[in-house]
């Protein structure tokens, strides 16, 4: 039984002259204290996709279709109340940098206590803080810093401090939207480490939201790679970088400067992200494919899987 | 460790010059359903201040009887007589004309003022800086009225002084606005490469800086000319306006003194406050409506 | 910076600020060429001793520098001199004024930034739906309605159609009261109105900014966080967006003050409330010009001071600033 399971999602914003599909036909599945990297470039639909896990999408966001469960359960019927219950209790959500995610004017122990006593996870606010305390202490930092407003912490605090607010509720799962940007490249490593040790200990399930390949390489067993709001490969880690199938993907891939190896400076991916209020005809990514042959720009690629996990969306395996 | 940022969307290139306003930002001002309401009511006051002055039906002064003055409206009178026996309506279109130029006159002198005190604090920097912003900060420390009432009174009754006294004591919160423009303007890649080949300074504010102001210069005129009008009621209505000419302000001060509240002459208490409301709300709506088309919100979305 | 060198940069500029104001008040009165043999000719019929105590007291046989440090003396020693009208001493009108000013705003301001934050929040939370635009078309609308105006239709309908609320002054004229509760109710019986129109007059501003700055705040992640914890939108509102939004708020509240005076002098007018309004508007009238002067620094100290409040108070409520 899986832990949350995603089938045939798709989400619509409504817009002055009709909807916008921000997400088209997503499905995918995680089990107790597995770890998916949802990979795209801004825009591509990656975060409306988390936002709606936890039923946040903005007011003129709706989902248009498919079904959502959490274990056994669907969400789709959800009432307000219903959805306050299962946040932060099921799923928790890191918000990227930590930079606008805490609250100003409120001290970061208080932020961390509020919904254990919401939720009554703990009864008592002394309960409350002491875990509070033991919580920040987990994430490596020191009591004598819980009751700081955010101004005070340092950007890599700042997000320790909220995914230690993430931890309050003992959700089973953990998504974090871009949960290593906007701070600098050893405390990115700290973070990675953080929420990798976490996942052994607590055996938490993580959704890592991102468009940083490197963060999914060592945090992730599979990776999700989304483009202007459709999946268009999924597979393990070690298939997306050693064999990956789709063009897009392979792009992605050749655009990480490696240090060993004969390319110095990533090719980069040509082209413009496409406008999801009009997206181009049939495959969306054969305005900037280099492979594109006759059916891609009139017939939508439909999936094959190629290998147990490994699924794409291409017209180049679609026909065997 | 392998970081790997993928392409981001291109944003605006930052340091480059794009034209302030898009094109199309009047096309959907004008769609907007304040400013369509907002031009309509200036329309019909600049219609009833220019009819005021071609056909003065019911000559202003006619007399005062008893039977002649406080009479309801009428088809002689379309909306009664005052204290005088003076047509009211006559007296409007009169008024119309005596706001319309205050507004205009003394909003001209505090853009003006403003945006040249904005401006050279802004690019200037150091003691011309300090200097204007202390006095710019005081300005807008006083409160405007009882400023505008000394002033008043000291400089005298005229619709000249008046529209001196109201324009120079309107121009500060302009001028900040504008200062803090240019600050974030200066630094940017334009600018500083006009700097660096030494075009002169007056150049750079002209070509450089005033055209990217601009927007914002007119979304606070309008803001302005409606307070400008209605400072001018208000004084006109302390009794320390022009009293020569008949405004909206020295209207209301007649009923006022005359009692006409106590006597319920509606149609001689009501219209003259009406007529300032809508022009000031018309002008208040476009000024609204221009300024939510420019916010970085809108541009965002 | 550290508190102690903001605290005291502050009061520097405040004190800046008031050296600009007063001088331009010695300035305008004495100093504006030709302007002030014109005053006192315009000033009519003056007796010879208020004359001669005019001339004694601004200093006029001496130079411009030392009729400025004798200005500064007096004003600083309340040696304010007496009214040409009433020939009171200045202080003592003025000082009564103010108290009566303060009496009637007090109420009427602490209902004005109640009434208009809570109109803020109820359209900031709606934003661009009807009751939002209702709102927000109605605050402009009354932004636009002229104070001395809509004072005079609310004489109009209670002098006229609902006759029993007194329209004019603070007390009933000759009244005597068997005990001074009787006092205090005649008083706030002659407050009803005025607060009103002061309410009415000053609200739309806190509603705009009360508006505005909540709807920026909805927007933030903090806000998102709050949601995706789990809270109920009641308490995502009043506990984490609302006093987030009250910050510019509070600061509008203070530098408010000089615009609320000035709606003040207004309804003082109109509803003939002995206050420093009714003060100044009488003194210009009667060309009193020791009383003029000195209402109108007493104004514009009290807004200053308000401002200086509004510096030293403000990082009290927002933690980012306090600790800077």
């Amino acid at each position: 039984m899986s832990l949350l399971a995603v089938t045939d999602l798709s989400i619509d914003y409504a817009q002055l002259g009709g909807a916008t599909r921000a997400v088209t036909s997503a499905s995918f599945s995680m089990g107790t204290g597995s770890s998916i990297g949802l990979v795209g470039e801004s825009g591509s639909g990656k975060t409306t996709l988390a936002l709606s896990l936890l039923g946040l999408l903005p007011a003129n966001g709706r989902v248009a279709s498919g079904e959502i469960h959490y274990a056994d359960e669907s969400v789709s019927q959800y009432s307000e109340t219903q959805w306050r219950r299962l946040r932060w209790t099921k799923a928790a959500l890191v918000f990227q940098g930590g930079m606008n995610a805490l609250n100003p004017v409120r001290r970061i122990v208080d932020q961390i206590v509020e919904p254990m006593l919401v939720h009554g996870t703990e009864t008592t606010k002394q309960a409350a803080t002491q875990r509070a305390i033991e919580l920040l202490a987990r994430v490596g930092i020191p009591a004598s810093r819980a009751r700081d407003f955010p101004h005070e912490y340092s950007g890599g605090m700042r997000q320790r401090a909220g995914i230690a607010m993430a931890l309050a509720c003992k959700p089973q799962l953990l998504i974090a939207d871009e949960p290593a940007t906007a701070i600098d490249v050893v405390v990115q490593a700290q973070i990675i480490r953080l929420l990798a040790e976490l996942r052994e200990s607590l055996g938490l399930a993580l959704l890592i939201i991102t468009h940083d390949l490197g963060v999914v390489a060592q945090l992730c067993d599979d990776v999700i790679v989304m483009y202007a709001s459709e999946i268009v490969e999924s597979a393990s880690v070690r298939g997306i970088f050693h064999n990956p199938k789709h063009p897009y993907t392979k792009q992605l891939l050749e655009s990480v400067p490696r240090f060993s190896g004969m390319r110095g400076v990533g090719a980069g991916i040509s082209g413009q992200p496409p406008s999801l209020t009009n997206p181009p005809t049939g495959c969306r990514f054969h305005p900037r494919c280099p492979s594109v042959f006759s059916p891609c720009a009139t017939e939508h690629p439909p999936a094959s899987r190629l290998a147990d996990k490994h699924v794409v969306a291409c017209h180049l395996y679609g026909h065997d | 460790m392998t970081t790997v940022v993928l392409s981001q969307p291109p944003g605006p290139v930052t340091g480059e010059q794009t034209p302030a306003v898009e094109r199309g930002t009047l096309a959907r001002l004008a769609r907007r359903r304040m400013v369509q309401i907002g031009v309509g009511g200036l329309g019909l006051f600049v219609v009833l201040a220019i009819a005021g002055q071609l056909l003065t039906v019911n000559g202003i002064a006619t007399g005062s009887t008893a039977a002649s003055i406080f009479n309801p409206p009428s088809l002689q009178h379309f909306m009664g007589t005052d204290e005088l026996g003076r047509d009211v309506l006559t007296e409007l279109s009169a008024g119309a004309l005596v706001s319309l130029i205050v507004g205009i006159a003394a909003t001209a002198i505090a853009v003006v003022v403003g945006t040249l005190v904005g401006l050279l604090a802004g690019f200037f920097r150091g003691w011309l800086e300090v200097v204007l912003m202390r006095f710019t900060d005081a300005m807008l420390t006083v409160p405007s009225l009882p400023l505008i009432i000394v002033l008043a009174a000291v400089v005298g009754q005229g619709l000249g002084q008046i529209v001196l006294v109201i324009g120079l004591t309107s121009w500060a919160g302009m001028a900040r606005l504008i200062r803090s423009e240019v600050l974030s303007l200066r630094e940017r890649a334009f600018v500083l490469r006009a700097r660096s080949v030494g075009v002169p300074p007056l150049r750079i504010m002209r070509v450089h800086l005033l055209p990217q102001i601009l927007p914002l210069v007119i979304a606070n005129t309008v803001l302005i000319s409606a307070a400008a009008i209605l400072a001018e009621a208000t004084l006109s209505f302390l009794g320390l306006g022009d009293i020569t000419r008949p405004s909206w302000g020295l209207m209301l001060n007649n009923a006022f003194k005359s009692g006409a509240a106590g006597r319920g002459a509606f149609w001689y208490v009501l219209p003259p406050g009406l007529c300032i409301a809508i022009l000031v709300l018309s002008l208040s709506f476009i000024g609204h409506a221009i300024n939510e088309e420019l916010s970085p919100r809108r541009q965002r979305q | 910076m550290t508190t102690a060198s903001r605290i005291s940069s502050r009061i520097g500029q405040t004190v800046l600020t008031l050296f600009i104001v007063v001088t331009f008040n010695f300035w305008l009165f004495r100093l504006l060429p030709g302007n002030f043999t014109q005053l006192l000719s315009r000033a009519g019929a003056l007796d010879p001793a208020a004359v001669a105590s005019l001339k004694q007291s601004f200093g006029l046989d001496k130079s411009p520098v030392e009729q400025y440090v004798l200005y500064i003396k007096n004003l600083v020693t309340f040696n304010w001199g007496t009214s040409y009208v009433s020939h009171q001493p200045v202080f003592q009108m003025v000082f009564q004024a103010l108290v009566n000013t303060i009496v009637l705003i007090t109420v009427a301001y602490i209902l004005t930034v109640i009434i208009g934050v809570a109109l803020g929040v109820f359209a900031g939370r709606r934003a661009g739906r009807l009751a939002d635009s209702v709102t927000v078309t109605t605050s402009l609308a009354l932004w636009s309605v002229p104070t001395f105006w809509l004072g005079l239709v609310l004489v109009f309908i209670f002098s006229v159609w609902f006759v029993g609320l007194p329209v004019s002054g603070m007390t009933t004229y000759a009244a005597t009261y068997s005990t001074p509760f009787d006092q205090v109710v005649d008083i706030g019986l002659h407050l009803i109105l005025p607060t009103i129109t002061l309410v009415i007059s000053s609200i739309a501003q806190y509603t705009l900014i009360m508006r505005n700055s909540l709807v920026t705040v909805l927007d933030e992640d903090y806000v998102t966080t709050a949601r995706a914890k789990g809270l109920s939108s009641r308490r995502v509102l009043w506990r984490h967006a609302v006093p987030n939004a009250l910050l510019p708020t509070f600061t509008l509240t203070w530098l408010n003050i000089g615009i609320f005076l000035s709606t003040t002098l207004q309804v003082e007018v109109v509803f003939s409330w002995p206050g420093l309004g009714s003060l100044i508007f009488q003194s210009v009238n009667q060309r009193d010009y020791p009383v003029l002067e000195v209402s109108f620094l007493t104004i514009a100290v009290v807004v200053i001071a308000a401002n200086l409040l509004n510096d030293l108070l403000y990082p009290l409520l927002d933690p980012r600033i306090a600790r800077r």
